[in-house]
């Protein structure tokens, strides 16, 4: 059971990552809580996809499973693989994975100012990204173009600058010119605009769009909004409790979400300009690892939940071409 | 009737320096401000990080000291305010903090905390009285009376920022300053706590005003929003008119940035260049011209005034027209 | 109004788990500590009864038995006994003697002391059986003094000058660096300015300097109290700048914020929000500087500024033991080293697993 994207669209059809059946759980005070389980999915090259979902739901460490950045322990892989390129990183040799990271993948992540060394200048950091990945153009010049590539003005001037001296927006644009830097086939993004404002986060998430057409590379992006899934994502996984609870093209997903919990969460979200004087908010808690309900995991929250729902795990279905819910009452 | 009304309000933070920290700088975080709040309604105060809305809100209940300007609440100045008479004042105006973690002490149970508040009024006859109107809040608020007893860490962020609404409500305030309460919170737990805080301003009458930049967070809570920037208010008015009909450039881009969930809705996005700069050397003239996509040479010169444009809603920008008549 | 939600906590222990009852928790499996802590408990219940445990009083002198060796233990029809030792040669050296074995007994008669400071007693733990005979556990000093008596009798000073200490400074250093930290302003300045000052004169020259000040012989007590209040105001300084930093950091914590929006008094504040809050930090810093008064009180009476003779003290004890010809041929001397390195050995355990403890996220 893996979910693929319908056949008729046209991105080449070797998969550049496939997730399939992924499970991974962490070790606490001696006891193993599951964190990811069962997450299958496909990503196509130059294809890109949203993960949605809450705190604490996996997503993640989903995708910093994808180059192993997952630190184990705590973290203990339980099942399943993640081949990039057809190669299954569980089974790779730290120098293939070093490969990996940055040849490959990229990530960029939720705090620009964390990632970036405070004491170095960004110019040289990135000079420095080059040199591991691409030695042959390692030079000022090309610092330049990519400082250029990401839109920030006179880069002459910037790469001289300290990471401090540089606003988050600026900041999250070196890092992404940082990731660009080894022309990666896969960029995964973890909450790259939660940490900017509106107008700031409007910027990148344009950069990135743009980046896509013009580069080519696809794009995985973890999210826990679904306002910048119609903007990015060709699909949309949606993930709750460490389980995939839908997984549709994103168009399909925002007009008609099937499942009980994306509907909920995109019902409950304010809309600009809306009317309703009242929000239907989504009772309960996010569940904490560790503490997932039996049965259907949302099931204590849903407003749909019937009693079987607290029995079994329902599957993940495609219900409709392309379109997989985890919800056996989905049509009700 | 008036509940607050703040005039030409300046919050400006010296910079020490040097050997003798003597002050070469300010930051001028909130740099002119006026409002009003009337009983019973919500004000919105909407914008980017580092315009001032959380200095306003906490200069407001005097959590900080204003550099220049007037607070009137309930027809008091309580501008200067200080000692006994400030302490007692403070019953009447509360605020509801950002960080559900920071914002309880992880030493006191849940009943400490919120019987501090009834302590250091008085509120409470007896012990029972105490004991019973902590009930009587942890149930307002939506969780179990029971859970007096324990302490803040044993409680998810939702449930940790309905205690600092129980706490906040214990003394029965006229105003809540509500400073960004669900940003920190689960996208699905955030329409819980909004929701909360409608119903309790519907049963008990007290005013908010509510510092978020979340657009559509503020449109929907409030009456009214004011748009601040750079220590300003640029625009305000009734939140509907001003989020269908903005009329400082400011706004506009502000409110087409929102990510639309809606695919079929293809608006255009201003996308506004460059950052927000420093409050320490704002612009001169109008604080956004730099990255207005419309603006003059006027705007680099002179300080737009905030003007009536339309009924109701407040403008500082010199394109747009004021009313032909305008009101005192 | 509000929907009815399961608004329940997490997790349900029986009992609601208070950040005391965590710590705890968390210390509890912290073994190196937990040995640490154990060891302590023995240390200090045994100076505290070290009249009853110690089978002389640290004064006693035995001219005769000048640096007797440790007396050997044996079994004597499977109970214990000691050797007699002969003494032969100028300057003393000991053999033991041929002949019967001198039994051990337990609960036996003999100097009379006062038990916890108030209880006139007579009954020790243990003794010979014949009373000629000695019983020098941990051998005897230059002047026949039993030396496992004397560091009974010692670790009360050595190891009570920590407590007292410990509590001194930092009494001092909360109420000077939460004042300076929550005023701020002008005495802030001078505060810090005064600590930075004590801090910056190396610590032995300010002993010694305050040392001055007092009269050369004073009583045991008083001399007592004096070595306390030097190291106390040597250390001071430091605690009171580390809790001014906490308390500036604090004092913008959102709680403290939302206490002072509900109109608490300034005095409450730093009373119930912002001193219990540095309480882990003080807990910590008490435990690990516990050793510096243990060793300072060892480096002042190894100066002869300390202690006098012939109270026992084991910085007191340790002087004996300069000589490095004595250390050579009566090794026990050493004794009292021992017990200082097993202290401050235990302190450190217990302190670095108490600051493991508090450093975890209480949330």
């Amino acid at each position: 059971m893996s979910p693929t994207p319908d056949s008729n669209t046209n991105f080449s059809s070797a998969p550049l990552l496939e997730v399939c059946g992924l499970q991974l759980d962490f070790l606490k005070d001696g006891q193993a809580l599951r964190a990811v389980d069962d997450v299958s999915f496909e990503l196509k090259a130059g294809e890109s996809i949203c993960l949605v979902g809450e705190s604490g739901c996996g997503k993640s460490v989903t995708a910093l499973s994808v180059a192993r950045l997952v630190p184990s322990p705590p973290a203990r892989y339980v099942g399943g693989q993640i081949r990039v390129n057809g190669k299954n990183v569980f089974e790779m040799s730290p120098k293939e994975l070093q490969q990996i990271r940055g040849g490959v993948v990229s990530y960029i992540f939720q705090e620009p100012g964390a990632s970036l060394n405070p004491v170095f200048r960004v110019g040289d950091q990135i000079l420095e990204s080059l040199k591991l990945h691409r030695p042959a153009s390692a030079t000022r010049e090309e610092v330049v173009q990519l400082l250029k590539l990401v839109g920030i003005p006179a880069p002459e001037a910037r790469i001289h600058d300290y990471p401090h001296q540089l606003s988050g927006g600026m900041q999250q644009r070196i890092m992404i010119a940082m990731a660009l830097a080894s022309h990666p086939r896969l960029l995964i993004a973890d909450e790259p605009t939660t940490a900017l404002d509106v107008t700031i986060q409007a910027q990148i998430i344009e950069l990135l769009k743009d980046l896509r057409q013009r580069i080519g590379m696809s794009l995985l992006l973890i999210t826990h909004n679904f306002g910048i899934v119609g903007d990015l994502a060709d699909r949309v996984v949606v993930m709750y409790a460490g389980q995939i609870v839908e997984l549709a093209a994103s168009a399909t997903l925002l007009a008609r979400p099937l499942h009980p919990y994306t509907r909920a969460l995109m019902n409950s979200v304010p809309k600009l300009g809306g009317e309703s004087d009242r929000l239907t908010a989504i009772p309960g808690n996010v569940p904490n690892l560790g503490s997932f309900p039996k049965g259907c995991r949302f099931h204590p929250r849903c407003p749909k939940a019937r009693a079987e729902c607290s029995e079994s795990v329902p599957e993940l279905r495609e219900v409709e071409p392309g379109h997989w819910v985890r919800c056996p009452f989905w049509m009700s | 009737m008036k509940l607050l009304e703040v005039r030409d309000l300046k919050v400006h933070f010296p910079i020490r320096q040097g050997l003798f920290s003597l002050v070469r700088q300010h930051v001028k975080a909130v740099d002119g401000v006026s409002l009003q709040v009337e009983a019973g309604e919500t004000v919105g105060l909407v914008g980017e990080s580092g315009c001032g809305k959380t200095t306003l809100g906490r200069a407001i209940i005097r959590l900080l000291e204003p550099t220049h300007g007037h607070i009137v609440f309930d027809g008091q100045d309580i501008t200067h305010l200080e000692g006994e008479e400030l302490r007692r004042k403070r019953r009447q105006f509360q605020m509801i903090f950002q960080d559900p973690y920071g914002s309880l002490n992880p030493r006191m149970t849940v009943g400490e905390i919120i019987g501090e508040a009834i302590d250091i009024h008085r509120l409470a006859a007896s012990a029972s009285a105490r004991q019973e109107r902590i009930e009587q809040l942890l149930k307002q608020v939506g969780l179990d009376p029971a859970h007096a007893m324990r302490y803040p860490h044993e409680f998810s962020g939702g449930q940790r920022q309905r205690i600092g609404i129980a706490r906040a409500l214990a003394v029965e305030p006229r105003l809540i300053v509500c400073d960004e309460p669900v940003s920190a919170l689960d996208v699905s737990v955030q329409a819980q706590v909004i929701n909360l805080l409608q119903d309790l301003q519907r049963q008990l009458g007290m005013a908010y005003l509510f510092v978020a930049h979340d657009l559509a967070v503020v449109e929907h809570i409030s009456q009214r929003v004011l748009v601040m920037y750079l220590g300003r208010v640029v625009e305000g008015g009734p939140s509907k008119s001003l989020i269908r009909d903005p009329q400082h450039p400011y706004t506009q881009a502000l409110i087409s940035a929102v990510p639309e969930v809606d695919p079929a809705s293809k608006k255009r996005r201003i996308i506004l260049t460059g950052d927000v700069p420093s409050p320490i050397q704002p612009p001169s003239g109008c604080p956004f011209h730099p990255r207005c996509p419309v603006a003059v040479s006027r705007c680099s010169q002179e300080v737009p005034p905030l003007r009536e444009t339309s009924p109701g809603h407040w403008t500082a920008c010199h394109l747009v027209p004021a009313l032909e008549t305008p009101q005192s | 109004m509000t929907e009815t939600q399961p608004n329940t906590p997490e997790r349900q222990p029986s009992a609601p788990r208070g950040p005391w009852r965590l710590f705890w928790e968390r210390l509890r499996r912290k073994k190196l500590a937990m040995a640490g802590a154990w060891i302590l408990l023995a240390l200090y219940s045994v100076s505290l009864l070290a009249g009853f445990v110690a089978p002389y009083k640290y004064d006693r002198i035995d001219k005769e038995r000048s640096f007797h060796p440790p007396t050997r233990l044996t079994l004597q029809g499977g109970l214990p006994a000691v050797y007699r030792y002969e003494k032969f040669g100028e300057p003393a050296s000991y053999a033991i003697a041929e002949g019967p074995k001198v039994r051990l007994r337990f609960w036996v008669q003999g100097e009379s002391y006062t038990l916890l400071g108030f209880l006139p007693c007579s009954t020790h733990l243990f003794g010979a059986s014949d009373s000629q005979t000695p019983l020098f556990l941990l051998g005897a000093d230059q002047f026949g003094r039993d030396i496992f008596s004397r560091l009974l009798y010692g670790s009360q000073i050595s190891l009570s000058i920590g407590l007292i200490g410990i509590t001194l400074s930092l009494s001092l250093g909360m109420l000077i660096g939460g004042f300076a930290g929550y005023v701020g302003g002008s005495s802030d300045f001078v505060l810090m300015r005064l600590c930075e000052l004590i801090m910056s004169i190396p610590g032995l020259y300010l002993i010694m300097a305050l040392r001055s000040v007092f009269p050369a012989s004073i009583s045991s007590t008083t001399m007592y109290l004096v070595i306390v209040a030097i190291l106390s105001f040597i250390r001071w300084a430091s605690s009171a700048r580390v809790i001014r930093g906490m308390t500036l950091s604090l004092r913008e914590r959102q709680f403290v914020l939302a206490a002072r929006a509900l109109g608490q008094s300034r005095l409450q504040i730093v009373l119930k929000h912002i001193l219990p809050s540095t309480f882990s930090y003080v807990i910590v810093a008490a435990t690990l500087s516990v050793p510096y008064y243990i060793l300072g009180e060892v480096v002042m009476s190894y100066l002869n500024v300390g202690i006098q003779e012939p109270e026992a003290s084991w910085g007191l004890m340790l002087n004996a033991a300069q000589n490095h010809q004595y250390v050579q041929d009566y090794p026990w001397l050493l004794a009292p080293g021992g017990a200082i390195f097993l202290t401050v050995l235990a302190f450190n355990f217990l302190g670095d697993g108490l600051r493991d403890a508090a450093d975890a996220k209480s949330s």
